[in-house]
């Protein structure tokens, strides 16, 4: 997170050389915090981060922390030419800012931004999810963590609508082949859905706390 | 203005928002004859302040600071740098507040918002001139090597008291701050000693194995007060900011010595007796946040 100005003197950091990027055989490959391949790491979410915010939600998942805003539905500067029908133009924000990254941080911020904008009560077909899985050498890892990021062959990023079973974006880069593909996106799309289910009750959770 | 009609509950509620809407002036004036504020808070006292310690485990210090529900998260990472000819044993402290677009509906992406720039001035001359931090601890060789800290404040949730906030997490961030192990290798370098490589260990390096700590002597802590006609208001919220203009800062030293007192204009003028008005509350904020900061670093050490 450190930022350098442009007056201040150069500076190195003492890590040593961060990307000798030793082969590990992966057939030893474990992952770090004991998870299995197909596990992902447990999800903290939790909505109303941010007060100042129409609608925010903060995430974690393991180390990766990130925390979504949304303001809306506000005024929009585009359309100012004459009309002689009324007409009101509205724009919503999305901001997110990745508070520290520990691997897989677009996928958990659109998860975020799929809660912010339900708590913002934002009108939406549906709750979206997202996760990615990275493929190391015959493996395919789940949820990656950065360490099993930098080492991938290649990697997919599914979000979908769980409810509707509607892929909205995928995205894959590297090494892959036919049935690789098939079955990480399997993966994902089981991932996905029971993502889903873990922000629906972490919504329902508010409204429940509301009422008592 | 009062909703004295008998009809039900919602509308009377809807007219209470409104007026707050329409006259936050007077909504906050009528407040205020009664001596408190809209969130039940008496004049002179600020919001319930809370730090954890360590929030972001990849940075070598770090602290979220809540006041209320302004937030702020501090992280300070640690690069070598070649210190100057004039200070050749000193390192150098880096000071930088964000204020990224979620905080706020009024920042816009691409267009940093002004508070942004004023509070990393006024932050960088507070910890510096406040001598909370000997400059000579971040040195590691002699007019060869020495630490540049550089601290990045980003607020999450700005509702008033910005630097107050920023402040205390900045603090916080520095008594959290674990200097890494170093030595100098062959070509001149300043590398992190891992736990699987034997290497010298710099002379001028203490030779515990343990990463250090900095001294801080009298952490600096502030409170920023509105003044309205005869009212001082302490620890304000964004709302209240934004209808009373005139604002005073005032920073102590745990040592109840003054570091710095801040009045940038506004229309109601600060005489002496204000002053020290607004002095005396920061000198019980001084010993709340102090306290605040203890405990923080006392459940760090538990853990």
């Amino acid at each position: 997170m450190a930022s350098k100005t442009g007056s201040t003197p150069a500076t190195y950091s003492p890590s040593p050389a961060t990307h000798k990027k030793k082969r590990i055989p992966i057939a030893d490959w474990v992952c770090p915090d004991n998870r299995g391949f197909y596990q992902c790491r447990p999800a903290y979410l939790r909505t109303g981060a941010v007060s100042t915010a129409a609608g925010s939600a903060y995430a974690e998942f393991g180390n990766t922390k990130v925390i979504v805003s949304v303001f809306g539905p506000r005024e929009s500067k585009k359309a100012m030419m004459y009309s002689d029908t009324g007409r009101l133009n509205c724009d919503v924000d999305v901001f997110a800012v990745v508070l520290e990254s520990g691997g897989s941080d677009l996928p958990v911020v659109i998860s975020c931004a799929s809660l912010a904008l339900a708590d913002a009560g934002i009108l939406l077909y549906d709750l979206f999810a997202s996760v990615s899985v990275s493929c190391l050498g015959k493996d395919l890892v789940i949820d990656p963590i950065s360490e099993e990021e930098s080492y991938n062959d290649g990697s997919l990023m599914i979000t979908c609508m769980p409810s509707r079973n509607q892929v909205t974006q995928l995205i894959v880069d590297g090494e892959w082949s036919t049935p690789k593909i098939h079955d990480a996106m399997e993966l994902c799309l089981g991932a996905c859905s029971k993502l889903g289910k873990v922000m629906r009750s972490c919504l329902k959770d508010v409204v429940t706390d509301l009422k008592e | 203005m009062a909703a004295a009609n008998g009809s039900s509950e919602l509308y009377s509620e809807m007219e209470v928002d409104a007026f707050r809407r329409l006259f936050p002036l007077r909504y906050h004036e009528q407040h205020l004859l009664k001596s408190v504020r809209t969130d039940a808070r008496k004049l002179g006292s600020a919001r319930d302040t809370t730090l954890a310690l360590g929030a972001v485990a990849s940075a070598d210090g770090s602290a979220l600071a809540k006041i209320g529900s302004t937030t702020m998260l501090a992280a300070i990472k640690m690069e070598v740098m070649t210190p100057t000819v004039e200070c050749p044993d000193e390192g150098s402290i880096a000071i930088e507040f964000h204020m990224p677009p979620i905080c706020s509906p009024l920042v816009r992406p691409g267009r940093p918002a002004e508070a942004a720039s004023v509070i990393s001035k006024q932050l960088s001359d507070t910890i510096l001139s406040s001598g909370m931090i000997d400059l000579k601890e971040l040195c590691l060789v002699g007019g060869k090597a020495a630490w540049m800290a550089y601290l990045d404040i980003y607020c999450l949730d700005a509702d008033g008291s910005l630097f107050d906030a920023a402040l205390l997490s900045a603090v916080a961030a520095f008594s959290h701050l674990n200097i890494p192990v170093v030595s100098l290798n062959e070509d001149g370098r300043i590398v992190l000693v891992s736990e699987d490589n034997v290497q010298l260990k710099l002379e001028k390096q203490p030779v515990n194995s343990e990463k250090r700590k900095l001294k801080l002597k009298s952490p600096p802590f502030s409170l920023t007060c509105l003044l309205h006609k005869n009212y001082i208001l302490a620890d304000p919220t964004a709302e209240e900011e934004s209808i009373m203009e005139t604002v005073v800062t005032v920073v102590l030293d745990s040592s109840y010595q003054l570091v710095s007192l801040y009045k940038p204009g506004g229309p109601v003028l600060a005489h002496t007796s204000v002053i020290q008005d607004c002095v005396a509350l920061a000198r019980r904020r001084m010993k709340e946040l102090h306290s605040v900061l203890n405990e923080a670093i006392s459940d760090m050490e538990v853990d």
